[in-house]
């Protein structure tokens, strides 16, 4: 797998493709759009935990995948946190692969975000 | 029924980029989901923001029929149930602690930057605290292990209940007073500069309001998992909608890239907006 920038990325064909998603403050309120379009996630995806997510899938001989991914958090009134921090670490299953992260910041009262990941077998 | 669909599809079309034209060419002082879309904006950090501004679907909910997209925890929040043991405090120069009802659970992580909190209410300075949280705070450093150690500690966790205040009036003509019910607290109303105008204490019988509690983890899960599950799908099929219409779709990220291309690395984030409006 290969970042091309912003969130968009190259691989192998049908490279295994997993994604570690983390929160830096409870709830965790991540979901993933089910199905990615082009490919399916391993069945059964894992459960979360309080603060974080594995989701895998393989992609195809040829094409793309692509799926959305809706970020949210949740404040007390009296809570002084204004934001919450989920990191994202990408990671093929290719010989070389490169293993890129990103960061999506939920800002209060901003969710959901939503965020769009492509997959390209090149 | 089919041209009526085809109709639709191109108004959606249409109304897709001429919203997301509004947005960017808007001051940020307009309308609400637009402040909301700019803050989202600045909130992001290099790819990610960049990523965020060049997709369709951040812009779906100002395509909504309605506009309708419900603050669940906000929601959730209001119908909660938060009981106060004792009143709250009386108006002007209010010397209760206690008066938002629940021990606010940072005051722990305040000890960084003071120690306590303080607030200003006319001419009263009220400090307030947390003896547990405070100690907490200084030992565990991050934030959510410091809630948890809270959560797993019994001591800590009734210690934690427990809070305080101090009042000072800072004027001469002291008109400080304070009602005591349920809160121990006591007044003084001398009228002299800088004086104690009261204190309180505030102990918390019943307080699960901190959305980390473990107590909502499931709640979460059960309540909000499915309908944000269910936008983030109805994204997928926005962005299905808008892979139809190439053309479109290369016009919009072609007037994209150009107006980013043509801020300087150097800008700030308002000046972006500003540069962005209508040029």
């Amino acid at each position: 797998m290969k970042d091309l920038g912003n969130n968009s990325f190259s691989t192998g064909s049908r490279e295994k493709i997993t994604i570690d998603v983390s929160v830096d403050r409870k709830p965790y309120l991540c979901k993933f759009q089910d199905p990615p379009k082009g490919s399916k996630w391993d069945s059964p995806p894992q459960r979360p935990t309080d603060t974080s997510e594995k989701r895998f899938f393989d992609m195809p001989e040829n094409g793309q995948v692509r799926f959305e991914v809706g970020f949210d958090s949740a404040f007390s009134e009296d809570d002084s946190d204004d934001q919450a921090t989920y990191t994202l670490k990408f990671s093929g299953s290719a010989s070389g692969s490169q293993s890129p992260t990103r960061t999506v910041v939920v800002p209060k009262d901003g969710g959901p975000i939503p965020m769009k990941y492509t997959f390209t077998v090149t | 029924m089919n041209s009526w669909c085809g109709t639709y599809k191109t108004l959606g079309a249409v109304l897709f980029l001429q919203l997301v034209q509004v947005c960017l060419c808007a001051p940020s002082s307009a309308q609400q989901p637009i402040d909301k879309l700019v803050n989202v904006v600045k909130a992001q950090h290099g790819n990610t923001r960049i990523a965020f501004i060049k997709a369709p679907a951040s812009y779906a909910e100002y395509l909504a029929a309605h506009g309708v997209q419900q603050d669940v925890s906000s929601l959730v929040e209001q119908q909660h149930l938060d009981k106060q043991v004792g009143g709250t405090s009386s108006s002007g120069s209010g010397t209760s602690a206690v008066s938002t009802g629940s021990v606010p659970w940072l005051f722990g992580f305040a000890v960084e930057h003071g120690a306590l909190t303080q607030s200003v209410d006319n001419n009263t300075i009220t400090f307030r605290g947390n003896v547990a949280n405070v100690i907490k705070a200084l030992k565990v450093k991050d934030y959510i292990q410091s809630y948890r150690t809270g959560q797993d500690n019994m001591f800590v966790r009734n210690v934690s209940k427990l809070s305080f205040s101090a009042s000072f009036n800072a004027s001469q003509a002291g008109t400080g007073t304070s009602q005591a019910s349920g809160t121990g607290s006591t007044t003084n109303t001398t009228g002299q500069k800088n004086t104690l105008a009261g204190y309180s204490f505030h102990f918390d019988i019943y307080n699960r309001r901190d959305p980390r509690d473990k107590k909502w983890d499931s709640d979460w899960a059960a309540l909000v998992g499915p309908q944000l599950q269910s936008v983030v799908n109805g994204w997928g099929s926005f962005d299905d909608l808008i892979d139809r219409r190439p053309a479109e779709k290369s016009q919009w990220e072609a007037y994209i890239d150009q107006q980013l291309n043509q801020f300087p690395i150097d800008t700030n984030d308002d000046k972006t907006i500003q540069s962005a409006n209508c040029s």
